[in-house]
């Protein structure tokens, strides 16, 4: 609740400093009130709806809308909110869920008997379902830099039958593009699942084939077993730092 | 003992939910904590294996899922795919070169299930449709 009542204190400065006279003010108002209601309710999800569209409708309330809808959905509540200004109304929906938030599982889930869980305190926003997208997603982060002549993906968070999609369409885009000395940064992966494994083989494979090479750096045992239990620690050159993958010369196992 | 079940839309979106209910209750149970990230890590595997399963046919029939906590911690993984090709791991890790993405994510999965899981069943379902994982950890 830290993070969203902030967050709150925020949005209630900006809204109040500016004089709302626009549609499109009242617009961004009116998501922003419907995100932090979402995210309000689906905290709350596993109390059920009453509970779930109460804490929405103050949380929206709070940020000057109205909310003129909620529903709950499994764990998944959808929040819609409405500003009234001179020239009409505004109007945005938005839904969140429950997902673990990177590194800290412990937390997040509750035992409230009876074999039901909550799994509380955990936020993110659906963008396919047209919510501002990557605000509060903390499934997966992928950035590229280059290091000396190497091309350098850096993951984070989960990788798994979800997101490896995102990943693979990165690796392709990276290869298309033309790099052909990829080091994949694995450090800040919390999960990897086969998904996960299946993709850095097909970008090896590609990149073997435009005679290129593929390096991961991954420290951390848990990824490490991965790779030792499915024998593909004898396929990927892995290092222990982008640092020694780069100067260890990639380019060296490509031949 | 104690029971959860839960059952799923044959979605990779909601893999993730189950693996995060699957540690809760693993901890629950009294799983030892240095193995919860390999329930996390088996738990996700068997979901992941039904919904492409489910996918791969064509099903929107739940994935079903039960974790019961008696002497050992135990987690089933229904599916309701119809039976083609192994269902079990056999032999040695063929070489990922020449398979399909697809095909080598398959296959780790099952190395991963075996490679993890202190006692890994895989069964045909009771119907004769559909198989079950059953997997379990001790409560050292």
């Amino acid at each position: 609740m830290w993070l969203l009542a902030a967050g709150l204190v925020l949005l209630l400065a900006g809204g109040f400093g500016a004089a709302i006279g626009s549609a499109t003010v009242a617009r961004h108002r009116a998501q922003a009130a419907a995100d932090l209601g979402a995210l309000a309710g689906a905290m709350r999800a596993v109390y059920g709806s009453g509970v779930a569209c109460a804490q929405a409708r103050r949380i929206v309330t709070a940020n000057g809308a109205e909310q003129s809808a909620c529903r709950l959905d499994g764990l998944d509540v959808t929040v819609t909110a409405r500003v009234r200004v001179a020239v009409g109304t505004a109007s945005a929906t938005s839904r969140a869920g429950s997902v673990p938030v990177a590194g800290g599982n412990s937390q997040l889930c509750e035992d409230l008997g009876g074999g039901r869980v909550a799994v509380a305190d955990a936020r993110w926003l659906d963008p396919e379902r047209g919510s501002e997208p990557g605000r509060y997603r903390m499934d997966l982060s992928l950035s590229t830099r280059t290091v000396a002549d190497h091309t350098v993906l850096q993951v984070g968070g989960e990788v798994d039958v979800y997101t490896a999609p995102r990943l693979r369409e990165r690796l392709v885009e990276l290869v298309d593009g033309g790099a052909r000395k990829v080091v994949v940064d694995l450090g800040r992966v919390e999960f990897l699942d086969s998904t996960g494994l299946g993709v850095l083989v097909g970008a090896h494979k590609r990149l073997r084939a435009a005679g290129g090479s593929l390096a991961l750096v991954c420290a951390r045992e848990p990824l490490l077993k991965i790779f030792r239990i499915t024998a593909l620690d004898q396929v990927f050159p892995l290092y222990d730092s982008v640092d020694t993958a780069t100067a260890a010369g990639v380019d060296g196992q490509a031949t | 003992m104690a029971t959860v079940r839960l059952s799923f839309s044959p979605e990779p979106a909601h893999v993730r939910t189950v693996r995060l209910v699957g540690v809760a209750v693993a901890r629950r149970a009294g799983v030892p904590e240095d193995l919860l990230d390999e329930v996390r890590l088996a738990v996700g595997e068997a979901c992941s294996r039904a919904v492409a399963l489910h996918q791969r046919h064509g099903l929107r029939d739940l994935v079903a899922v039960e974790m019961t906590d008696t002497s050992d911690f135990v987690v089933r993984v229904i599916d309701r795919a119809p039976a083609d090709g192994p269902a079990v791991p056999t032999g040695p890790l063929m070489s990922p070169d020449g398979l399909s993405e697809e095909a080598v994510a398959f296959g780790m999965g099952l190395a991963l299930l075996t490679g993890l899981v202190d006692n890994l069943e895989v069964r045909r379902g009771t119907d004769g449709v559909g198989t079950e994982v059953r997997m379990s950890w001790q409560q050292r």
